[in-house]
């Protein structure tokens, strides 16, 4: 090709010229200098302690070829940490100091260096066992958690003409293929031998020829690839974002126009891609003519909800950038509007229709905003819940949809390319089990603000706005179909999360935002007896909000093991409890929530049975585990204490699917708070062992066991509990940190009053710290001795003993029993 | 041939069999329940009762496979957003492969059944025939 040979390419216009990439940050240019610093975050870094120990290979094999020794790794001279026996019922201490990472695969250094990041791509066993038989006998769930859009500091980009890839299974070339000679390279996931395209023989980077193993895409396991025009199927639509707003007498006594009006009007991106569109709705819907010639915008109500039909052709949803001052007008006049209603009827099944009507052509995202039980029209539903069963301690009704309504819709929209996100703002029952199959099945999610008051609970405005803001902000691809590939012998066979399954491994995404998480179950087919590695990758082709087409692919390499030890060695805790949590679910919609739970509690017992009769080989008294799943009976009992899954605590209906909502939709990183929350003393926080990020020392306080053993009245505490956070005071707490932190006599209960002192600094800045962590918001509640929400702390106690649940103590005594039959 | 209602019965069921394994693989559910139970209809009104016998437990099965169906408000048996799932995918592959073994071996005894029952009428109008020569 004459532009192969040419020399270095100019740089014009991407996807036309050959090897212009845009962004390549310098740490991946020279591979053969010290290992580059992998792109995690600094926090993660510092506290990464992997758990096995992975030996340093002497002159090591290339990138791109596997070690033949990758065997003889497993584990040889003495018992590594990950599986240190330890005895649950003796030791008390099991939570480390610092947050737990993953544990890192028992790869040789130079493949586990460029392997993908946990953060991005974790598995339940981090090594892969290589029969059926021998997963069985481990009794430990294999599967996939994966953050596959998440936010990345370092993302190389990459324009190419050609995109290489597998001529049988499609697969994108990644960083663990073999190359057989310099022209031609076995795939490793179908172990077909392609050949090499002319122009991938040029490296521009280093602008060498003959070096295909040093182009970025074989150097990088998560890469973004910009698509040609053959992974379109039609050309980039514009990005449409319509919203959908309740408007009746609850919702204006609700108060959240105002917020939501201004929200909007800080934080929407103007340029000539994005267009929007409004439709309130009560008992009718209303439209908003928003053409560019008009003096003010122009509502036009349709008040036949049983045939709903768009009013105008065009004009209801416009270009940001021309009509920006009747959008403004719009936004300022909308509370005031409906200040006076009396309607408590609300027409949401066929707002949401005329809403998928206006979409239809271009696909976008709608965001639609309910304040109580739809009760009008179409998709109309019924309180279902008795306020008496909350506390059964028996069975829980009414958690599977009571309509298909809000199904079919959701369907319908995915094939449109419509995702639908639900904000729902109701104190009241509101049947979230149907209304949330709306987003559940377009790739949209739910977020529930349930004693939301614009005067009543500052806290929840608060995090409203909070949330908004980065709902409207964040990055969102459009038209997105992800596809996960793994090594020949590995099938997926189960898919969690917000999204529609179209073919057998194909997922459907009309929406792809950052803050989505995805988990998949695996099985061994065949026996992975001749490799010594297994890769797994996640492609996912979608449209920036620039209207680009892209691929982003994930490449995943972990190791296969003949043994049990090996296996229980590469467990991950914490991945596991994930993935049990989204089966869980799934089985309290199927079946029941006491096979829910009796299924959970059957996994810590088979597992630690399992580990006790084939890997231990001194036998002793007691619950013995390895130290890698020592937290594994915590965690179960923690997500058995779950809002999601208890049983004898009133718990609302709407509450506890909302719970099981999110453990399916969040990544890992998020939903570990929400079930096993984080206690941190505060009253004696000092710098030591402090993290510098962006130049503020964030003390690092040491995790506390979650009993009310470790708190004490004259100390401060901090639960963090992913969504929500509670800041205790004991009754003689230290009055220096009354004074310096909270500003005693008189505090807020949500906000930290801003005070010079070394203690309110260093605690602002652990709280700071912890938000920034995560895209939502967490509400910060400050509790004294005696007040309301203590019992809402002391729910979050999982160690400790309550009327309708086992004590840790009493759980582990329970299992061991149940072992040792 | 001589041609008794059975043997017309048997016939129609022959050709209806043909159309079922067509179903059973393509999964037309509905046309497929419905021309079963037509068959067991038309048995029971041509009074086979050992055929009918054969076909009831089928029936049954695709009663309570109908009635135990997810939530839907329109008719068919596969709810899109679960069928992928492979438990759900190998459990429904392998009931179309059974039902097509079982239409296939009653679509030869449907054959079987035709000649039989044709060779019986024609024994019966033989015997009656000859009393009436004699």
């Amino acid at each position: 090709m004459s532009a192969c040979t040419a020399g270095l390419a100019q740089p014009g216009p991407p996807g036309r010229h050959l090897g212009h990439y845009p962004s390549l940050p310098p740490g991946y240019q020279n591979t053969s200098g010290p290992p580059a610093p992998s792109p995690m975050h600094p926090a993660m870094q510092a506290a990464t302690q992997p758990y096995t120990q992975a030996p340093q290979m002497s002159g090591g094999p290339g990138m791109a070829q596997l070690s033949p020794s990758l065997a003889s790794m497993s584990l040889q001279s003495g018992t590594p940490e990950a599986l240190r026996v330890v005895n649950l019922l003796q030791e008390r201490n099991l939570l480390p100091p610092t947050p737990i990472s993953a544990p890192t695969p028992c790869l040789t250094q130079d493949l586990q260096r460029i392997n993908c990041s946990p953060e991005v791509y974790r598995c339940t066993l981090t090594s892969i066992p290589q029969t059926q038989s021998l997963l069985n006998k481990a009794k430990l769930p294999l599967g996939l958690l994966l953050h596959p859009f998440k936010d990345l500091s370092q993302l190389p980009v990459v324009t190419s003409s050609t995109i290489v890839r597998c001529r049988s299974c499609r697969t994108y070339i990644n960083p663990f293929v073999s190359f057989l000679d310099q022209r031609r390279w076995k795939c490793n996931l179908c172990y077909r031998v392609n050949d090499v395209p002319e122009e991938f023989m040029y490296n521009p980077v280093s602008r060498s020829y003959g070096e295909p193993h040093k182009r970025p895409e074989v150097q990088n396991a998560t890469i973004e690839f910009i698509a040609p025009s053959e992974y379109m199927l039609r050309p980039p639509q514009p990005a449409v974002y319509l919203f959908v707003l309740d408007v009746s007498h609850n919702a204006v006594e609700k108060g959240y126009l105002n917020v939501f009006c201004q929200s909007l009007l800080d934080n929407i991106n103007a340029n000539t891609w994005n267009q929007v569109g409004f439709i309130t709705f009560d008992s009718t819907v209303h439209f908003y003519n928003l053409q560019e010639g008009l003096s003010q915008p122009q509502m036009l109500i349709v008040s036949d909800i049983e045939d709903i039909f768009l009013p105008t052709p065009d004009s209801l949803l416009v270009n940001l950038n021309e009509c920006k001052e009747l959008v403004q007008d719009l936004l300022k006049s909308l509370p005031s509007l409906f200040q006076k209603t009396m309607e408590t009827q609300s027409a949401l099944g066929a707002a949401l229709q005329a809403a998928f009507k206006l979409l239809s052509p271009t696909g976008g995202r709608m965001s639609v905003f309910q304040t109580q039980l739809p009760n009008l029209g179409v998709g109309a539903l019924q309180s279902r819940e008795d306020p008496n069963q909350r506390a059964s301690a028996k069975e829980i009704q009414h958690l599977s949809p009571a309509t298909d309504f809000y199904k079919k819709l959701a369907l319908d929209c995915s094939g449109q390319q419509v995702a639908v996100d639900l904000f729902l703002l109701s104190s009241q029952y509101c049947d979230l089990a149907s209304l949330g199959c709306i987003s559940r099945y377009s790739a949209g999610n739910v977020y529930y603000y349930p004693s939301y008051h614009h005067q009543h609970s500052p806290a929840q405005v608060e995090c409203f706005q909070k949330d908004l803001k980065r709902y409207l902000t964040r990055k969102i691809g459009f038209e997105a179909v992800m596809r996960i590939r793994c090594t020949k012998g590995l099938s997926i066979h189960t898919f969690h999360g917000n999204f529609f399954v179209r073919s057998t491994d194909l997922l459907s995404l009309p929406n792809v935002n950052p803050d989505a998480g995805f988990a998949v179950q695996m099985s061994i087919d065949e026996n992975l007896v001749d490799t010594q590695v297994v890769s797994f990758q996640a492609a996912l082709l979608y449209t920036s909000s620039k209207g680009e087409r892209r691929i982003r692919v994930h490449t995943l390499c972990l190791p296969v093991v003949n043994s049990l030890t090996d296996i229980f060695a590469g467990a991950d805790v914490q991945a596991i409890s994930g993935l049990l949590a989204c089966m869980a679910v799934d089985r309290s919609v199927t079946a029941s929530l006491g096979d829910a739970r009796d299924a959970m509690i059957n996994a810590a017992i088979d597992s630690l049975a399992s580990y006790r009769q084939f890997a231990l080989t001194i036998q002793q008294p007691g619950l013995l585990a390895p130290a890698c799943l020592r937290l594994f009976p915590l965690y179960i009992l923690a997500l058995l204490k779950q809002k999601a899954f208890r049983l004898g605590t009133s718990t609302r209906l709407d509450d506890r699917v909302f719970a099981m909502c999110q453990l399916k939709y969040q990544p890992l990183a998020y939903a570990m708070p929400m079930i096993h929350p984080s206690l941190y003393r505060l009253d004696d926080l000092t710098d030591e062992g402090a993290l510098n990020v962006n130049e503020r020392t964030i003390p690092q306080p040491r995790v506390l066991q979650l009993s009310v053993e470790k708190l004490s009245r004259d100390g401060a505490f901090l639960m963090d509990a992913g969504t929500v956070m509670y800041l205790w005071i004991g009754r003689n707490c230290n009055p220096i940190f009354l004074t310096q932190v909270l500003g005693v006599p008189s505090y807020a209960d949500y906000v930290l009053p801003e005070i010079d002192s070394a203690e309110s600094q260093r605690t602002r800045a652990l709280i700071g710290w912890l938000r920034d962590q995560r895209p939502f918001y967490p509400s910060l509640h400050v509790i004294k001795d005696e007040s309301q929400l203590k019992a809402s702390l002391l729910q979050h106690m999982i160690e400790d003993r309550t009327d309708s649940a086992l004590s840790y103590y009493e759980f582990l005594l329970h299992l061991q029993q149940k072992i040792t039959k | 041939m001589a041609f008794t209602f059975a043997a017309f019965c048997y016939m129609l069921a022959l050709l209806l069999t043909a159309a079922l394994i067509f179903f059973a693989i393509w999964h037309l559910v509905l046309p497929e329940y419905l021309i079963h139970f037509f068959f067991c209809v038309m048995f029971f009104c041509a009074a086979e009762w050992l055929t009918l016998f054969l076909n009831l437990p089928l029936l049954a099965y695709h009663v309570w496979r109908y009635m135990s169906r997810p939530v839907m408000s329109c008719p068919g048996l596969y709810d899109p957003t679960t069928i992928m799932n492979a438990d759900i995918l190998a459990y429904c592959q392998k009931e179309g492969w059974c039902k097509l073994a079982f239409y296939l071996l009653s679509f030869f005894y449907y054959l079987y059944g035709i000649c039989i029952v044709s060779s019986h009428g024609i024994k019966f109008r033989g015997s009656s025939s000859d009393s009436g020569v004699s």
